[in-house]
């Protein structure tokens, strides 16, 4: 129930984000905002009965530990544009394409898709392919330097995850 | 401070415009698909983010309240989460098609 109630806040936030008719004294937004929370509660009570807010692990708790991870992330990102960067500008065009296995241990979808979607924001790698039976991503990377973070990378993803 | 947020724009738009042209650079020097897909799905998301906060500064000049940073942010936000996405996708159809992945090796001497 709560998963849902914060479903419906989120969307509700988004709208009155987009839209910016939340001014309650006006006729009008009125009732473009009675609009915008009966669009949310739809959509809440479609994806609940779809059921995709039951699939996924402690989702909350995950969510409470992203902006620690995402401003990680964007440190790594400024680093590793700046690494491709250099390579792109230097005169012998210094790259030495690999493809690499890296295993993935998470029990989630969602921290999976995390991990994969980092991988491939961070420039000088790229996740190819993922192989669900030996749990393994395939991944592109321009050089041996570029791919030497991704234990690391995996490690704060799976603490996102938490340990239960 | 206007004159501060002045120089944080125009530096955060020439970073920005250098990454965007690094881009560029980097799909037309690099030797196959894959490589040329760093630059090109990658360097961009650098390209967003700095133009997303020099726009963000920018409209912190103005008084234009919370709806119009807030959707800048939104706008950053999903452009982090697509690209990578987009890029994936691509990269999966070309190597299950086969394509091998260029390598030093087989460079020119």
């Amino acid at each position: 129930m709560l998963r849902h109630f914060l479903l419906f806040c989120v969307l509700l936030g988004f709208w009155v984000l987009l839209s910016g008719h939340y001014d309650l004294n006006s006729g009008q937004d009125r009732y473009l905002f009675g609009c915008g929370v009966a669009s949310a509660l739809l959509t809440t009570l479609l994806s609940a009965r779809v059921g995709f807010l039951y699939e996924e692990g402690r989702l909350i708790r995950i969510f409470l530990r992203q902006p620690p991870y995402l401003l990680w992330l964007l440190w790594q990102i400024v680093l590793s544009n700046w690494d491709v960067a250099k390579r792109v500008w230097s005169p012998t065009l210094n790259i030495d394409p690999k493809l690499v296995r890296t295993p993935y241990r998470m029990k989630s979808e969602l921290c999976t898709a995390i991990f994969a979607n980092s991988i491939t924001l961070t420039p000088g790698t790229v996740t190819v392919l993922i192989d669900t039976e030996k749990r393994e991503f395939l991944v592109h990377a321009l050089a041996d330097s570029t791919a030497a973070g991704l234990a690391d990378m995996h490690d704060r993803v799976k603490k996102l995850e938490g340990e239960d | 401070m206007q004159l501060a947020l002045d120089i944080a724009v125009i530096l955060l738009l020439a970073l920005g415009s250098f990454f965007s042209l690094t881009c560029a650079v980097g799909v037309l020097r690099f030797p196959d698909f894959f490589s040329r897909l760093h630059p090109a799905g990658k360097n961009d998301t650098a390209c967003v983010l700095l133009f997303g906060a020099a726009m963000v500064l920018e409209s912190l000049r103005y008084d234009y309240g919370y709806l119009v940073w807030g959707r800048l942010l939104l706008l950053v936000l999903f452009a982090m989460f697509s690209s990578p996405i987009a890029c994936h996708a691509i990269t999966q159809a070309a190597y299950l098609d086969g394509l091998k992945p260029w390598q030093k090796k087989d460079a020119k001497p």
